[in-house]
């Protein structure tokens, strides 16, 4: 008999019987009180909030040590919550979806969520792969939403290749991990490869196939074929839900992994350091310079995010406390900056009805307001001070050359600037270009849901750009409580 | 017949068994085959649903593996087959996401062709 401590997983079951209580009201309901899912849905992801803080300084296991709870965990958790809170305002005013089949597409994000939190705190390679897919199978499905559009469709189909694959590889790694040290949990991996004669070259090798299912939900470069597509075809909401919460669930399960097997990584081999570096430089150098050539702003935030989670590896990369402190960070300030970005997107796309740079010209002749919290946010992403995304670069950076990485830093700061590049074609169209054909069109009305996301991240991305020191405090408090 | 040996008898399990010994590297061997046959089916085909199949070939290729490492480390621990239902059954639910989608492909373009899905590049 299995010991299950359920005030341990009482986030993730608020987040599931919620979920489900949403369908079950929609479809009791006969569709009819559709405005009444939102508010709902927002308040029952804020409830599990709630109880995942009230869960913050255990550090405990639970399910045979398959659930592992830390503070690291839960304040990841609660990035992915506000990630959903905030998608879930932003669903409000967005127009393609429309009426049609809201309770299962607030259901699945719910459910979405608490999968992103199981793999949160995954401490076993069957928890983790089955938290991994849980995931993926939900973002194919809202990928692939709006079935009358052939983006979304094409795109879905492309999430769904790549995943299908890359978690069959991912798979492989674990079953070798499996069969060098006959257990499933990560922390039994550590001590059978420690005590056993095993051959290093093996061992990087399975190490290597398991990072590729979580470099595919990172979208780090060797897997970052998906992001572009995806991006652009998935509904916009959706598209910053998988950006922010995805990825953060995908970098929070690489950190957990990477800082538990680093003593037998140390052992085995030190090459696994020189793959993670390729990595991290291929997705900044990528990310940056094939960002400049996009035209339109979903692909452009793409490459952008792939070369965000390149500076992100550099923080696993260098590990122990400074680089854990860089990581944390780097995650809150990336929720701020780009759930403001993609917020102001789906505006843009919602009044004018159109993602392509075209569409920005002289928008601060059209809508002064949103022109400048666009410019803000831009400027958080390119690491420019007095905004969060400038203290997230400088905590990498300081954490690379402090532990001796300089190559990396070196990278990391050159590709920051080119990727200025890429976010100034943005203010550009904005504030330069003149075209008069496109003051002539409406600019319609935005609902205040919206308003209220971009708000928030405006002072997320500005009071923590000016004063970083609560979340360095709470990143090292995560260290201190780090579990395993 | 030859002479009193029947040749049949080298279908007998226990001859077989001396003759080969099975050892789970062998094991290894196989999925490691069957794992890259299915890699290389993603790579080289081009309708939607042969690539699932590959993808479900690679899938039986970890199962492989774990039930042969799981029966070699003997019945101390049921890791290794609870890991392979638990594949099992969510592999189920992923063809069934993929074929959803493949199928809402098929009414829009009349093909299942995946070089035909190139609306988005680069």
């Amino acid at each position: 008999m299995v010991d299950i401590d359920f005030s341990l997983l009482l986030p993730e079951l608020i987040l599931i019987g919620g979920a489900f209580f949403i369908i079950a009201l929609d479809l009791i309901f006969r569709r009819r009180v559709t405005w009444l899912l939102l508010p709902v849905s927002v308040l029952i992801v804020a409830f599990a909030m709630y109880v995942a803080i009230d869960l913050a300084g255990t550090v405990a296991s639970t399910v045979m040590n398959t659930f592992v709870v830390d503070t690291f965990s839960i304040v990841m958790k609660v990035i992915i919550m506000l990630a959903t809170i905030f998608i879930l305002m932003l669903t409000d005013g967005y127009k393609p979806l429309g009426n049609a089949h809201q309770g299962e597409f607030v259901g699945l994000i719910l459910l979405a969520s608490s999968a992103m939190c199981f793999m949160v705190s995954a401490g076993d390679m069957v928890m983790l792969y089955v938290a991994i897919e849980f995931t993926s199978i939900i973002s194919y499905i809202l990928v692939g939403y709006l079935r009358r559009n052939p983006l979304s469709i094409e795109a879905g189909i492309k999430y769904f290749l790549f995943g299908a694959v890359s978690s069959a590889i991912m798979l492989f790694g674990m079953s070798l991990l499996y069969v060098l040290t006959a257990t499933t949990n990560l922390g039994g991996i550590v001590e059978g490869i420690m005590h056993g004669a095993v051959n290093p070259k093996i061992v990087l090798v399975s190490v290597s196939l398991f990072m590729v299912g979580l470099a595919f939900k990172m979208g780090a470069v060797p897997m970052h074929l998906w992001v572009p597509d995806v991006y652009q075809g998935a509904p916009t909401p959706i598209t910053a839900y998988i950006s922010v919460a995805s990825k953060t669930a995908g970098v929070a399960a690489f950190l957990r992994i990477a800082f538990w097997f680093a003593p037998m990584l140390d052992v085995a081999s030190g090459e696994w350091v020189n793959i993670l570096s390729f990595v991290s430089m291929a997705s900044m150098v990528l990310g940056t310079v094939i960002g400049i050539l996009q035209n339109n702003l979903k692909r452009l935030l793409a490459y952008s995010a792939i070369s965000h989670i390149g500076f992100i590896i550099i923080g696993v990369i260098v590990g122990q406390e400074v680089g854990m402190i860089a990581v944390v960070y780097y995650m809150v300030a990336y929720l701020f900056m780009t759930m403001g970005a993609f917020a102001i997107v789906i505006m843009v796309a919602d009044a004018t009805g159109g993602y392509e740079l075209n569409d920005y010209v002289m928008l601060s002749k059209r809508k002064p307001s949103l022109a400048l919290l666009m410019t803000i946010f831009l400027i958080s992403l390119a690491g420019i001070p007095p905004t969060v995304g400038f203290f997230a670069k400088f905590y990498v950076f300081a954490a690379a050359i402090k532990q001796g990485y300089i190559m990396l830093a070196i990278v990391g700061v050159l590709a920051s600037v080119v990727g200025l590049f890429m976010y100034a074609r943005v203010l550009k169209a904005m504030y330069l270009d003149k075209n008069d054909e496109i003051m002539k069109k409406p600019f319609g009305a935005i609902p205040p849901p919206s308003w209220a996301v971009v708000g928030l991240c405006l002072l997320g991305t500005l009071i923590f750009g000016v004063y970083p020191k609560p979340i360095v405090e709470i990143a090292r408090y995560c260290c201190n409580l780090f579990g395993g | 017949m030859i002479g009193s040996i029947n040749i049949l008898d080298i279908l007998k399990p226990e001859l077989i068994c001396a003759i080969v010994r099975v050892t789970p590297t062998h094991y290894l061997y196989v999925a490691g085959i069957v794992f890259c046959i299915g890699l290389m089916g993603v790579m080289i085909r081009r309708n939607a649903i042969a690539i699932l199949m590959s993808i479900e070939l690679m899938l039986n290729a970890v199962n492989i593996v774990l039930i042969a490492g799981g029966r070699a480390y003997g019945p101390k621990t049921y890791d290794a087959s609870s890991f392979v239902i638990f594949i099992i059954a969510v592999a189920a639910a992923e063809a069934i996401v993929g074929l959803a989608l493949i199928l809402a492909a098929y009414r829009h373009m009349k093909d299942i062709n995946i070089d035909d899905m190139s609306i988005m590049k680069w």
